[in-house]
């Protein structure tokens, strides 16, 4: 179930699928300190504070650490690190009008890596008995072969930053609490139309902590949040049947369900289910595509994110890996991966090998300017890191990974961008998408659009795949509008298999060089 | 360790029925598996570990909790246990949630699902690296080879066990082992494309591997064919998909035919039970027992014993996948919630053969993204493939779409290859589909 064997490794691809049933407890070790949250304390509050605060309830502490790192580094590898998860979550869920299930997660576990240049060793363990974590570590030792290289002599905390802005930790929030923004929901997405008949929601926060201790001495904590929200609702009329989403994900806190954000929330869910009634599926084709500000960019994700991580660059199986410095696009395109927007789902104050989350200029105004870099790749190409070294959980090495991709805004206003087009589709609702990392090729699906005709925007549309040549299109972005914004849907990002939360963004952008898989009469 | 995780889950059961569950239901499983990469001469990546969580469902009053753990330490599971009591205990009731009636678990048929591989023991961590190895080598020798950029190869070995437990009599255990082998070859293309050709074997047993050179050559083989590949005219055209790409076709399926979605009423299969959905010649079984199977099993996810049950019989839709809570919503007799190994029906064509005889047509190798709209029947895929002009493959194409509805596509469903894809629990063949939209220039 943990092995990457299928030949998806490099379709990388995005959703909108939940992390399975998951979620939830704290165990007695942690209870005692369930209020604790680093994140609400600044990086100069962090030092002095004990390393492995958080862990030495595990009985993880500072001299165990230095040791594991010094088996790690036995057989020639030239740095090692430690990872150690404790993430805990919660989900309800709403169906036919009641919460009736819920499901929870506690996960814990520590990840250990062995590198040798380009070389990876690496394996986890669920036993935190002192044996197993050295057994731990000489199994990921073993990977590699050399002379032994000495484990630091100290580890020191490192400053990191805070990025989270929680106010009361997801651990002192009562089941109690979080039953009315399900229950509130319901009730206004049922008041939104008469045709909806079914609202089914789910409600996640998570809460976790993490502990890395590497070979250069450094050991970094973080607790991080995170909650997501999904509603569903299904319409009915005349006997056909339509259903539409909406979704909300964030490194927040309970105050961020609003009475505002509920509200809007189900009204997006249930006016987007009973548009399509109204909707077919578009003419099928090549035609320009108007993307509209905010979840659009799963364009970029899949047309040049994923392309722009290093570990392919580095491989030599990325369309883009011969590109820095180039021209990819117009002037008007700037692209940025960022790590440090405030309480946002893509938001990291230490990425999963402790380095701080930092804002990553991909494009500027046309030029390919960085990749996207974890350790391995900043060492393969004599750079720094950019804080993009990220893992689906202690089961799993870090990788390059995405934060929150988006562009920055152009000069185009976004009435003059869907006049321009004649004949086209206004895509505004996104469900998934996929790209081939070296042929460059990618898809996104559309779930809810417009037909542009005349440069006006007609009748809704729905359902296609949307396909282009990620560097084809970005060579043919047209217009670029003065409106960038960021979504906030929860997206879910899979490499490699595993899965990570990232968030995207994008101006009104008028496209080219896409095939619109839709039906023609 | 079998029946140690039995024990474990016995453990688990006690507690939370000693906390006041009526109900319990407790899977515990253990993976221990082995992973390596090798890439360009030499190791990339190797992963090493042993995983075991564990699970309980609750039913308290008929409030129903699921909670997963991997923090296995005693008083870190009481802890867990109690506290998953009283997360439930604060729900909604809802009198569709119980066990599943005793009656339901019934003795297991005396046949051999063939699961473990008795010589697998015997493979070790450096016969892995070996193999990746040689792999390599076979990838960059089964052809022209000037184009390669790059060669990735694995090897992963894995081994599984799993308790269940239901608090009102049931107990079962499984066990599998797991081997598989991939190639993936990167090659130089015009305009800077560099087409990836991956291919991979294995399962339960060593028997289940395809020869090291046989891998290789196909990952070089789906490597070279796209190269020079593009999206050619938006058309109608006859469709053949290969039977290891078809999955993604029949996956579309597995969403409407769930009770949930049913119940639901986002299925487009509701009210279709015993009506026909799809060409004569479609016959898809739900086969739990099929030796070597990858999701052959005895008992599923509630402990309910598995029953061999038609999904598609010539074309009529015969069995929802009905689990106990939403077989009691819709008021009918549960099924299975847990969909295990499809068996099709076969033509008496090779791939081969259905290409020969198609005038004008694609080749479906591949899918990129797409979804399918359960509710509606709505779908749009991303494909590539080969053009195929007069019975022969001629062009490489890329960056197309096909979409319609699913009602409509498995109607055009015209003839079923004799070639079942073994690699995957969804044993379908090849597919030839008449008069397929595909979108493109």
């Amino acid at each position: 179930m943990l092995i990457t064997r299928n030949t998806m490794s490099r379709r990388e691809f995005l959703s909108l699928v939940p992390r399975g049933a998951v979620l939830v407890s704290l165990p007695a070790a942690l209870s005692g300190c369930g209020g604790r949250n680093a994140s609400t304390r600044s990086a100069a509050d962090l030092e002095g504070v004990l390393a492995t605060g958080g862990f030495a309830s595990f009985g993880i502490d500072d001299p165990l650490l230095k040791d594991l790192l010094t088996i790690a580094m036995s057989r020639g590898a030239d740095f090692a690190d430690v990872f150690c998860q404790h993430r805990l979550n919660h989900m309800l869920g709403l169906e036919d009008g009641q919460v009736n299930r819920a499901y929870s997660e506690v996960e814990l576990g520590v990840g250990i890596r062995a590198v040798k240049g380009d070389q990876t060793g690496y394996a986890f363990t669920e036993d935190l008995s002192a044996g197993a974590l050295r057994s731990t570590a000489a199994a990921a030792a073993a990977a590699l072969d050399g002379p032994s290289a000495p484990g630091p002599k100290v580890i020191a905390p490192a400053r990191r930053p805070d990025r989270y802005g929680l106010v009361v930790p997801w651990e002192a929030v009562k089941v109690e609490q979080k039953l009315p923004i399900l229950e509130t929901m319901e009730k206004k997405a049922f008041g939104v139309d008469p045709r909806i008949r079914k609202v089914k929601i789910s409600f996640l926060d998570e809460t976790g902590r993490i502990l890395v201790a590497d070979s250069d001495g450094r050991v970094v904590e973080d607790v991080q949040p995170m909650t997501t929200c999904n509603i569903t609702c299904v319409a009915e009329e005349n006997g056909r049947r339509e259903d539409n989403a909406d979704r909300y994900g964030a490194r927040r806190g309970v105050e961020a369900y609003t009475e505002d954000r509920i509200s809007a929330m189900a009204s997006s869910a249930a006016k987007r289910a009973v548009l399509l009634f109204d909707a077919s599926p578009p003419p099928a084709g090549e035609m320009p595509v108007v993307l509209a500000a905010g979840e659009s960019g799963i364009l970029l994700h899949e047309a040049i994110g994923h392309g722009m991580e290093a570990d392919f660059n580095r491989k030599k199986i990325s369309i883009y890996a011969d590109r820095i410095g180039q021209r990819i696009a117009p002037d008007e395109v700037t692209i940025l991966d960022d790590g440090t927007i405030p309480g946002d789902r893509g938001a990291v104050n230490v990425d999963d090998e402790g380095r701080p989350g930092r804002k990553t200029v991909l494009v500027e105004k046309g030029i390919l300017r960085s990749y996207m870099h974890d350790r391995i790749s900043a060492a393969h190409y004599g750079v720094e890191t950019t804080g993009n070294g990220r893992r689906e959980s202690y089961q799993s090495p870090p990788l390059p990974r995405m934060r929150t991709t988006y562009m920055l805004s152009g000069p185009h206003d976004p009435e003059e961008i869907i006049g321009s087009v004649k004949k086209g589709i206004y895509a505004v609702v996104f469900t998934n998408g996929q790209v081939q990392i070296g042929a460059g090729d990618f898809s996104f699906y559309l779930k809810t659009g417009y037909l542009i005709e005349d440069g006006r925007i007609t009748r809704p549309v729905k359902d296609a795949n949307l396909i282009g040549n990620g560097p084809k299109v970005l060579e043919q972005v047209k217009m670029v509008g003065n409106d960038s914004k960021l979504d906030d849907g929860g997206w879910m990002c899979g490499k490699d298999g595993q899965m990570v939360p990232v968030e995207l963004g994008l101006p009104t952008t008028l496209a080219a060089g896409i095939s619109v898989g839709g039906v023609n009469s | 360790m079998t029946n140690h995780l039995l024990a474990m889950a016995h453990l688990a059961e006690k507690e939370a029925l000693r906390l006041g569950a009526e109900g319990v239901r407790v899977g515990v499983s253990r993976t221990q598996f082995t992973s390596i990469e090798h890439r360009d001469g030499k190791l990339d990546r190797m992963q090493d570990a042993i995983t075991v969580q564990l699970g309980v469902a609750l039913f308290i009053h008929h409030r129903f909790s699921l909670s997963n753990t991997s923090d296995l330490r005693p008083e870190a599971l009481r802890t867990f246990i109690g506290e998953s009591v009283e997360l439930a205990k604060r729900l909604a009731e809802d009198p569709h949630r119980h066990l599943p009636d005793p009656s339901r678990y019934t003795a297991f048929p005396a046949v051999d699902l063939e699961q473990t591989d008795p010589s697998f023991g015997a493979i070790t961590a450096l016969d892995l690296r070996k193999t990746a190895a040689d792999l390599e080598t076979a990838s960059r020798d089964a052809g022209p080879n000037e184009r390669i950029l790059s060669v990735t190869t694995g090897c992963d070995r894995s081994q599984s066990e799993l308790a269940l437990v239901c608090s009102n009599g049931f107990e079962g255990s499984n066990e599998t082992t797991d081997l598989w082998h991939w190639a993936s070859v990167t090659l130089q293309d015009q305009n800077d494309r560099r087409p990836e050709g991956s291919y991979e074997a294995g399962g339960r047993r060593k028997t289940s591997l395809l020869p090291i050179g046989t891998i290789g050559a196909e990952a070089l083989r789906r490597a070279r064919i796209q190269l020079g590949a593009r999206p050619i005219d938006t058309g109608v055209y006859t469709a053949i998909v290969e039977n290891q790409a078809a999955g993604r076709l029949s996956a579309m399926l597995k969403d409407p035919i769930q009770g949930s979605m049913v119940q639901q009423r986002r299925s487009y299969l509701e009210g279709k039970l015993g009506q026909k959905i799809a060409s004569d010649i479609l016959t898809i079984t739900d086969d739990p027992f099929v030796p070597q199977g990858l999701r052959s099993c005895f008992f599923d996810g509630e402990g309910m014993t598995n029953q061999r049950r038609p999904v598609i019989e010539s074309g009529v839709l015969k069995n929802y996948y009905l689990d106990t809570y939403y077989a009691s919503k819709l008021g009918m007799e549960p099924t299975t919630g847990s969909i295990t190994n499809w068996t099709w029906s076969l033509g008496p064509k090779s791939l081969d053969q259905l290409v020969a005889e198609t005038d004008r047509g694609i080749l479906v190798m591949d899918f990129l993204g797409g979804n399918s709209n359960p509710t509606t029947g709505d779908f749009s895929l991303g494909i590539q493939g080969l053009l195929i002009e007069k019975g022969r493959t001629t062009q490489p194409v890329s960056g197309m779409n096909i979409a319609g509805s699913q009602a409509d596509l498995w109607n055009k469903l015209a003839a079923l290859g004799n070639d079942p894809w073994t690699y995957a629990s969804d044993r379908r063949p090849s597919l030839r589909f008449d008069g397929i939209q595909f979108s493109g220039v």
